[in-house]
This record gives C-alpha cells, sequence and structure tokens, in this order.
C-alpha cells in the first residue's frame, strides 16, 4: 500500500513550477472562475460541477439543481439536510437529531455510500463507510453562496462515489467576497446553535474567511434506544484564504476542523453512539494562462472516528492531488484534462475494525471534450479512468491468516475502471432546452467492504452506474417560472452487498463470510419540477418525483428477513414536494411542504432478546407529510429577527427505522456588519 | 422492469411531452439588434473581464451612423442608459455620443459602442488603433467582423465573440468568460 511520501511533495512542486513559468504576460483577469460576476452577467448561476468547464447551469449537460443563499436563508434550517430535502429527485432520511442520509433518485440507506458531497471540490464524503457524515462539515450555511446538486453519475470529472450524483457546496470567494456575520439560535429540543464569520482583505490582493460554529442539543425522544445515548453537538473552525501571486494567478489555502456526537444509524441498521472528528488542509493555484485554465489542487483529510460501544477507534487519512487545464482549441472546441493522485488509508488497532491497516493509491487521467456544434447545439462527451493498488497490513491470526481467512497476499489487488458522461444540449427555441444524456459512474467499495478485518474482500469490484437520460426544460416568462424535467433509466451492476450479504467461503481456518458484489439493480424515474418568482415579491415551486426500483439480487426474501439491503421496498415511489414565499418590506414569509410515498426500512435489534428472536425487522415508513414555515423580520440594516417552524403539522413522524422526527420550533437573530 | 410492465402511464406521458415539445419547435424568438438598458447595464459587467482590466475612469464612445437620425437616437439611447455611469470595478464610465465619421483613431475612449448601423470599418480601426474593445447589440455585425462583441440579454443573456475581430484589436477576455460566450 502506497503511503504519504515524497511523490507528492515532488508532484505538487513540479506542477507549481510549470504553472507559473506558463503565466501570460500581465493580465489582469479577474479570478479564474468567479462565480458572483459570471452570475451578474449571465443572470443565473454558473457552475462548473456538471463538466469543469464554468457553465450556465440551463446549458449544462446534466441534469442539476443550485440552491442559493437566498434559498437557504428563507428555508429556515439549521443544517444541509434539512435545506436540501425541498429539491426535487432529493431523499433525506433522518435517523435521529444529528444524523441524517441523502440520496438522489432512490437507494438511499443509512450510510449511503452513493452520493460524493464536496465543499469547494474537496471531498467531505470519508473513504473508510463510504460515508458522508453531515454534521462534521466544516461549512456554516451562511458562508455558502450555493449548492450543486448534479443528479445521476458523474464520475468522469469526479470520480469514484459520484454514483448517484454529487453535492458540491460552494463558499463565498474570500477574495472577491466579504461575509461577515454572527447568528444566535435556540429553539426545543433544547438548542443552543451559533455561528460567526468574518472575512478581512488586505487591499485587493488577498483576503481571508473565517468561520466557527456549533450547537449543542438533546436527542428526539428515545424509549428504546440502545446503549448510551448521547447529546448530540457539533463545532466547526474553518479558515479560508486566497491571494493573487500576480495578475490572472491566485493561490488559495483552506483549513479546516469538525467534532460531531450523535446519535448515529450504522449500515447494520442500529442507532448507536459515535464521536467523529476531522481535520482538513489544503492548497489550490489557479492560473489564467496562454495555455487555459490551469488548476493544481491538493489537499488532505483526517479523520478520527470511535463508536464507544463497539471500542473501535479508527482514524482515516486521504490525500488527494489534482491537476487540470481547461482551454478552447478553437471557437467551438474545449477541452479539459486532468489527471489525479488519490492514496487513502483506514488504521485501526489489530483487533478493531481493520485490524491493522488498508489502503489504496490511484492514479486517474481524464477529458473532457465540449463542441459547440451550433449556437444552439453542443455536445459534451467526457471519460476517466481510475487505476486501482491495494494493499493492507496488520497482525495475521493463525499462521500467514488474517481474520477473515486471507493472507496479507491476497490484498496486493490493482484494477482499472473507466466511467464516461456524455450529453447533448439543443435550445430548441428561446424558451426550451432538451437534454439528452448518458453516463457510466463508479461506487468505489469502501474500505470496510475492501478490509474489515472478518468480513472484508480484496476483490470486490466497484458497483457500475449506468444513466440515460432525457430531459427537458421551458421557461414560462408570463409566470416568472421555469418547468424541469427529466425522465431517466438507471441500471447498477455488480452492487456491493452488506454485512448481512457474505458470500460464504471455506478458507484454511475455516469457513468465513465475506463481502461481494451481489447482483444488480435497476430504476426508472422522472421529475417534474416548477420554480418562479414574481416581481411583486411572491416566489414558489412544486415538484413530483417518480422513482420504480426493481432489484435483481442474490439475497434472499425472508420473513423474518435476513439483510437490509433492499432497494426495491426502500426507494419512495412518489415524492411531492411544494412550497411559496412573500417579502414585502421588511418582512419575509415562506412554506415549505413534501410528502413521501411509504417504503420499507430494516432495524436491527440488539441479540440481548430471547433466543430465537428475529435480528432483523422490516420496519414500514407510513406516507408522511411535513410541513416548514418560517417568518424572518428585518429589524434594522444589520439585524434580522427570524422563526421558524418545522414539521409544524406533526409532532413525530417516523422517516426511518431510526429515531421518530420531531417537530422543531427556532428562533435565530442574524447580524450583518 | 423497463419502460413497459407496470407504468405504462410513463410512456404515454413521454409521448405527449415530445408531442409537445414537437409543436414548440417552430417559435425562436426574433432578435432585437439595438442595446436594452439591461443590455448596457451587462455590457459594464462584460468589461470587467477585459483583459487587461478597466483600471481608472474612463469614457466609452457611443457611436452612430453618420446622417442616420435612427441611430444617431439609438445611440443619445443607450448612452442615456448609463446613468450615473457604468460601474466596472472600481472605475466609473461615462458615455460621450460621436459621429463614426468623427471616431478618428479612437485616442481617449477606453470602449466603444455602436450603435445601430455603426458598426464598421471605422470604429474597427479605431479598435485596432488603441486595442479598445467595440461592443454592439447587431449579432450580424459581430459576425461579419465590424465589432467585437454582440450582447442580447432577452430572454436569456448570450454573448456573441468574433475571435478574429479580438485578435487583430488586440483585446482579451479573462478565459472562464470566454468559456461561457459563442465565439467564432
Amino acid at each position: 500500500m502506497a503511503r504519504p511520501g515524497p511523490l507528492r511533495s515532488l508532484l505538487l512542486a513540479g506542477a507549481s513550477t510549470l504553472v507559473l513559468s506558463a503565466v501570460k504576460a500581465p493580465h489582469a483577469a479577474a479570478q479564474s472562475v468567479d462565480y458572483g460576476a459570471l452570475e451578474q452577467v449571465f443572470g443565473e448561476p454558473v457552475t462548473t460541477s456538471a463538466t469543469g468547464k464554468p457553465q450556465k447551469v440551463s446549458e449544462a449537460p446534466v441534469t442539476m439543481e443550485i440552491i442559493t443563499q437566498d434559498d437557504i436563508r428563507r428555508s429556515g434550517a439549521d443544517n444541509l439536510p434539512d435545506v436540501l430535502q425541498f429539491v426535487s429527485g432529493v431523499d433525506v432520511r433522518r435517523d435521529a437529531f444529528g444524523d441524517a442520509d441523502v440520496g438522489i433518485r432512490g437507494y438511499n440507506q443509512a450510510a449511503n455510500p452513493h452520493l460524493l458531497v464536496l465543499v469547494n471540490g474537496r471531498q467531505v464524503y470519508f473513504d473508510d463507510y463510504g460515508v458522508v457524515a453531515w454534521n462534521t462539515i466544516p461549512v456554516e450555511l451562511d458562508e455558502i453562496r450555493q449548492i450543486e446538486i448534479v443528479k445521476g453519475p458523474n464520475s468522469a470529472l469526479f470520480g469514484f462515489n459520484a454514483a448517484s450524483g454529487v453535492i458540491n457546496i460552494i463558499t463565498y470567494d474570500p477574495l472577491g467576497d466579504s461575509v461577515n456575520s454572527v447568528t444566535a439560535q435556540t429553539g426545543t429540543q433544547s438548542l443552543a446553535e451559533g455561528s460567526a464569520i468574518t472575512t478581512v482583505h488586505a487591499y485587493d490582493v488577498a483576503g481571508l474567511r473565517i468561520s466557527a460554529g456549533g450547537y449543542l442539543a438533546s436527542e428526539f425522544y428515545h424509549p428504546d434506544a440502545y446503549g448510551q445515548v448521547p447529546e448530540p453537538e457539533r463545532g466547526s473552525l474553518s479558515a479560508d484564504g486566497k491571494a493573487k501571486l500576480a495578475p490572472g494567478v491566485e493561490l488559495e489555502l483552506s483549513a479546516s476542523k469538525s467534532s460531531s456526537q450523535t446519535y448515529n444509524e450504522i449500515p447494520a441498521g442500529i442507532l448507536l453512539s459515535e464521536n467523529w472528528r476531522t481535520n482538513s488542509v489544503g492548497t489550490q493555484l489557479a492560473a489564467d494562462t496562454q495555455y487555459g485554465l490551469i488548476n493544481l489542487n491538493a489537499y488532505h483529510n483526517g479523520l478520527a472516528f470511535d463508536l464507544p460501544l463497539l471500542h473501535s477507534p479508527e482514524t482515516d487519512d486521504v490525500y488527494v492531488v489534482q491537476a487540470s487545464d481547461l482551454f478552447k482549441l478553437s471557437a467551438d472546441h474545449t477541452l479539459r484534462v486532468g489527471v489525479e493522485y488519490r492514496n487513502n488509508t483506514g488504521q485501526s488497532s489489530a483487533t478493531s475494525i481493520f485490524g491493522g491497516t488498508i489502503g489504496y493509491s490511484l492514479w486517474a487521467g481524464s477529458l473532457m471534450w465540449n463542441w459547440d456544434i451550433t449556437p444552439d447545439l453542443s455536445l459534451t462527451n467526457a471519460v476517466r479512468v481510475d487505476s486501482v493498488f491495494l494493499g493492507k497490513s496488520g497482525p495475521t491470526v493463525f499462521g500467514p491468516y488474517l481474520p477473515n481467512g486471507l493472507t496479507l497476499a491476497d490484498y496486493d489487488r490493482s484494477f482499472t475502471a473507466e466511467s464516461f458522461n456524455s450529453g447533448l444540449v439543443y435550445k430548441v427555441t428561446d424558451r426550451d432546452t432538451l437534454r439528452l444524456m448518458a453516463a457510466r459512474g463508479l461506487q468505489a467499495p469502501s474500505l470496510v467492504d475492501f478490509g474489515y478485518v472478518v468480513n472484508g474482500n480484496p476483490d470486490v469490484n466497484p458497483t457500475i452506474v449506468g444513466n440515460y437520460e432525457l430531459g427537458y426544460d421551458r421557461d414560462v416568462p408570463g409566470l416568472g417560472s421555469t418547468l424541469r424535467t427529466s425522465l431517466f433509466y438507471q441500471t447498477q451492476t455488480d452492487v456491493i452487498g452488506g454485512l448481512y450479504d457474505e458470500r460464504p467461503v471455506l478458507t484454511p481456518i475455516g469457513p468465513v463470510g465475506l463481502i461481494d458484489n451481489i447482483g444488480s439493480s435497476h430504476e426508472l424515474g422522472l421529475e417534474l419540477g416548477v420554480k418562479g418568482h414574481s416581481e411583486s415579491g411572491f416566489r414558489w415551486f412544486a415538484n413530483y418525483s417518480f422513482a420504480s426500483v426493481t432489484d435483481d439480487l442474490a439475497i434472499a426474501r425472508t420473513d423474518p428477513p435476513t439483510t437490509n439491503l433492499d432497494y426495491q421496498h426502500g426507494t419512495p415511489e412518489h415524492t411531492v414536494k411544494f412550497g411559496g414565499g412573500y417579502s414585502i418590506g421588511k418582512w419575509e414569509f415562506d412554506s415549505a411542504a413534501r410528502w413521501e410515498s411509504s417504503w420499507t426500512d430494516y432495524k436491527l435489534f440488539v441479540p440481548v432478546l430471547p433466543p430465537g428472536t428475529p435480528l432483523l425487522s422490516a420496519v414500514r415508513v407510513a406516507n408522511y407529510l411535513s410541513i416548514n414555515a418560517r417568518i424572518g423580520y428585518k429589524l434594522t440594516e444589520r439585524l434580522t429577527l427570524s422563526g421558524t417552524a418545522e414539521q409544524f403539522n406533526q409532532a413525530r413522524i417516523v422517516t426511518s427505522n431510526g429515531l421518530p422526527t420531531e417537530r422543531r420550533f427556532l428562533a435565530k437573530i442574524t447580524a450583518q456588519f | 422492469m423497463g419502460l413497459g410492465g407496470r407504468h405504462v402511464w410513463l410512456r404515454h406521458l413521454l409521448t405527449a411531452s415530445l408531442g409537445a415539445l414537437a409543436l414548440a419547435l417552430p417559435m425562436r424568438v426574433a432578435r432585437a439588434a439595438t442595446l436594452t438598458p439591461k443590455d448596457v447595464l451587462i455590457l459594464g459587467r462584460i468589461f470587467g473581464f477585459l483583459d487587461p482590466a478597466v483600471a481608472a475612469d474612463g469614457v466609452v464612445a457611443v457611436v452612430y451612423a453618420d446622417g442616420n437620425d435612427a441611430s444617431r437616437k439609438d445611440a443619445e439611447a443607450i448612452a442615456g442608459y448609463f446613468g450615473d455611469g457604468l460601474k466596472v470595478g472600481t472605475a466609473t464610465l461615462k458615455p460621450k455620443l460621436v459621429d463614426v465619421a468623427a471616431l478618428g483613431d479612437g485616442a481617449g475612449f477606453v470602449a466603444i459602442i455602436a450603435a445601430q448601423g455603426a458598426s464598421g470599418a471605422a470604429v474597427m480601426a479605431a479598435a485596432k488603433a488603441h486595442n479598445i474593445v467595440c461592443a454592439s447589440g447587431e449579432v450580424d455585425q459581430v459576425q461579419a467582423g465590424k465589432c467585437i462583441v454582440a450582447i442580447r440579454s432577452d430572454p436569456k443573456v448570450e454573448i456573441t465573440l468574433n475571435r478574429a475581430a479580438a485578435s487583430a484589436a488586440n483585446v482579451g477576455f479573462a478565459a472562464a468568460f470566454r468559456m461561457m460566450i459563442h465565439e467564432f
């Protein structure tokens, strides 16, 4: 297994030298991708999350949604999953106060491994379990410029785990934007929450934004909880600095720390107390050169994770170095060439989760080609190839054999995986846009899938996600609205089985069960959405999502169940979301509702029950309606008071096998300066 | 399960959607050639992507065709859209009406805006002489190399750049901006 070493330093130094030597003679361009300035020109959000090229969202060759800072504020939400829950095609299952899983187009599950989440392009997805712990993401809601949600696989740009979709959280630019605010919030569940953000600028050449935030609260009602139930809490500190080194050249440095203590649902289907400590440090160099827009990006993510009940502390380290060049080959052809090196390592004691160390290094190359065939017709093709080199170290238990009956030599595995995205965008009229898309995405096995001490399997393959999609958008200026529709067919092959889906293997130390690929699944889906506003201050949205999943997995469906892997019954078929708002003078009024049809989840009961009692039990999540409302009042130019009622229509709703989600009332004061 | 089976209604919906789309095909809105107040506002923002950037306050020549009343009225309207001046970063740009015959080599101007019918050799000559951008609402004139950049903001912002004209005038834009516009 490759470890952090001089190679990365050498690569970074060499590439930096190359870029600085190629910078054009005096250029005074704005930042490489100035989201704010470009949005002001084009009158709509700009994204790079579709192809790596800056694009108007309406022209991106993917189906995507943008949540703006205004949307975040008006939602009244105090956490990211609650902000995301009203987006078409996005599923949110809340298991406890501080634990929620977010899925795109179904396939959502506890510790959902299908979704890639990034903050300014840096992954906040953890490779150990293949999970996003939303409570640990070191970003405050007030420092977010926009949240970009790409639906469907986008591995050709982002690599592994951009399988069901990508959520890229874009914060304000420390150099071009000035965000200074303090918030204090309280509410039910004994909530005490606050955040502070400040930005300082040194003339026009350097900027630094520092943010901090956190909360203390009481857990939802939990009479039947297993183990110790912690009081949920979160703390976060981050700094993001950017400087102009030369005209057209910017260097960004960022660092963050966060901590989270929550009652969290683990993949086995049970809530346990979890402690998370994360840290990150990264640097990015962007240069507008005669060879195009060159980006060098390097970062390290660190995680210390513990399930106190199971005494299984582990650490996870990810090092990533990325380089890309985006350039126009001619008036109609744009290319993006990228390379990436990644090294991740999961480490634990000899008797704990990994039984030592597991990890892989990865080399990837990618190419994106965008062809403006006519001003109204464009074709984008992107491909990426990932080569993975797996390795493991740790004590063996019976001679050369690990507890799973394999040898360390069995982990000397390498494999190559390919992904692509292809999209045709046709502006049929000034009001109508048609998109035709096809993609092959990849979901990597987690480090637990590869190397869990008792059932990890080095031979498990990535899940391949195919997506075939037709999208149609229509602007309806008379209503100030845009209608967006998507019809898609998705396939998943080599689905990675869970803890309960082990393949029995006879090894020299006896029979063992190994995590394995267990079959396929496919989905037919439809999304219809409309969003608009009027000059008089009204705004509205409504969307409907349909998802029909069919599993073809090599597992037996029994009663009582023997597995909790069930995408077919675990995905709500129908979801309806709608809402509206009105701004008048110093007041803002908003309300949003979400209705979800019923689905099935699975819960693990602890083995202290009488013999013969089934471990797993199906939990029917009945269809439910949840309604939120917020009122905001601008007390002065700098002070805003707001009150939010979340799920005010019901005191408790079962939204998963976890703790029923409770009604919340929040009061917040925000000072901006 | 594919498109058949349990969800036949989806197939009908798809068919109906494509039918509605086909009916919509011929409806392309004619593009206005004159600049609107919104166009001029966005032009100021576009100037913010010039490379090298506009560093100080300056004057924009709003050029009209010699002896063409309609063109002059268009130029007067454009100049009126400047209000107190176009903000470009920390700089403020003021308009000045100029008869194209009196434009000369464009000395003293940081940019040219060509009113209806004003684009042409004289404008491009001035742009080349002082490496200044020429902007217009007439896409066909930009395509013909008689101006450098065209803007249209309704129903959506569309910006067109003539690469050869920009190169001839040595006018550059930030790379990210160029990724988002139509070039030819």
